[in-house]
């Protein structure tokens, strides 16, 4: 590949503008009589050619939609932040339940009895007693506005999110 | 100031101060040479896809942890090479690539596409010569965004032997190309 003292480095560097005004002479007097060389500047430029104008290419035209869309989906709640988010509403929930279950145990509702008739005394045994071990109606309050807070989530997410979205979208 | 006025730095401080969507314009800006090295890698386009979408979705989760001591091309790119050189490694486990076995069949192309598809084609061919690390300097080189220091960042090679090896890599892919030229030529 190297002929007349001219390497391809030499080469290349005159192909790229990059020699010196007295190495860019030498080549061009040495490439007036020389058919080696020139055979060597034209496979170069060639190649040369060939690489700058066709090496880039492009991905489809939904890339960057496609890209947006996994973008999009790490940002739902079931990710990092949003675990927390989640975790923070149930406890939330929880304790507004209790303080709800609180309240109502507390309501005097002496002032029905006048408004009920008196029924007559069944013997009843009194040595029987039912164990609740949960508190069912703090589980039902809990599942109740656990429910409703889905629900608001889901709403927000396939609602009212991509309204505004494409809203936003369609202004710009 | 419009869109893509904004300098990387503005819209990556952007996309960290919650407006993700922003991050669009990042894609936009180097989805084509992110491809490109992805591509020249793989040699297949929808692998190089996975694989670009891939880096920017890496690129993304770890925006935080950009230190912005290079550019944001230059950390991209690098992320893009090494994902590529990971699923590279795993496909040829399993296969090698043929170019004879896949034809260009662009039915409804112009004379045009078809001869930059065949374009390209050769150059994966000749590009095949080379290891991927040179593959990669070289993509970068004749994409010209990235300085020979840049180049060193995303690859891992030092400045000296970069010079070296792009010197080789140009003069082995001129005498490839030209051989694979002439033998088109021939079987025309």
């Amino acid at each position: 590949m190297e002929n007349m003292n001219i390497s391809d480095e030499e080469l290349l560097d005159f192909i790229d503008g990059n020699s010196s005004s007295s190495e860019k002479k030498k080549i061009e007097n040495i490439l007036e009589n020389d058919a080696d060389l020139n055979e060597r500047v034209k496979m170069f430029s060639k190649s040369e050619g060939l690489l700058k104008n066709e090496i880039k290419s492009s991905p489809s035209r939904n890339f960057t939609a496609m890209v947006m869309d996994r973008v999009t989906a790490l940002k739902n709640p079931y990710h990092k932040g949003g675990i927390a988010i989640w975790i923070l509403t149930l406890i939330s929930v929880m304790a507004c339940s209790y303080f709800l279950t609180d309240i109502t145990l507390n309501i005097n509702l002496d002032f029905i009895d006048q408004y009920i008739p008196e029924l007559p005394i069944i013997d009843t045994p009194t040595d029987i007693k039912v164990d609740q071990p949960f508190n069912m109606l703090l589980i039902s309050k809990v599942l109740l506005y656990g429910m409703l807070f889905i629900a608001l989530m889901l709403l927000d997410k396939t609602v009212l999110r991509p309204y505004f979205k494409n809203r936003q979208m369609t202004h710009h | 100031m419009t869109v893509n006025q904004l300098t990387d730095d503005e819209v990556i401080d952007k996309v960290l101060g919650g407006n993700s969507d922003s991050f669009s314009i990042l894609v936009d800006r180097y989805k084509d040479h992110s491809f490109t090295l992805a591509f020249n890698v793989m040699k297949d386009e929808k692998e190089a896809e996975d694989i670009a979408q891939e880096a920017f979705i890496k690129a993304y989760k770890n925006l935080k942890k950009f230190n912005r001591e290079s550019k944001f091309s230059t950390w991209l790119y690098r992320i893009t090479f090494n994902t590529a050189l990971t699923a590279n490694k795993k496909k040829k486990k399993y296969s090698s690539t043929s170019f004879d076995d896949s034809p260009i069949e662009l039915i409804d192309s112009t004379k045009n596409e078809l001869e930059q598809a065949e374009k390209k084609k050769f150059i994966l061919q000749a590009l095949d010569q080379l290891n991927e690390q040179d593959n990669v300097a070289l993509t970068l080189f004749y994409l010209k965004e990235q300085s020979l220091e840049e180049i060193c960042e995303v690859t891992g090679m030092s400045l000296s032997t970069l010079k070296v090896r792009l010197h080789r890599a140009r003069k082995r892919m001129a005498i490839v190309l030209n051989d694979i030229l002439k033998e088109e030529a021939l079987n025309l």
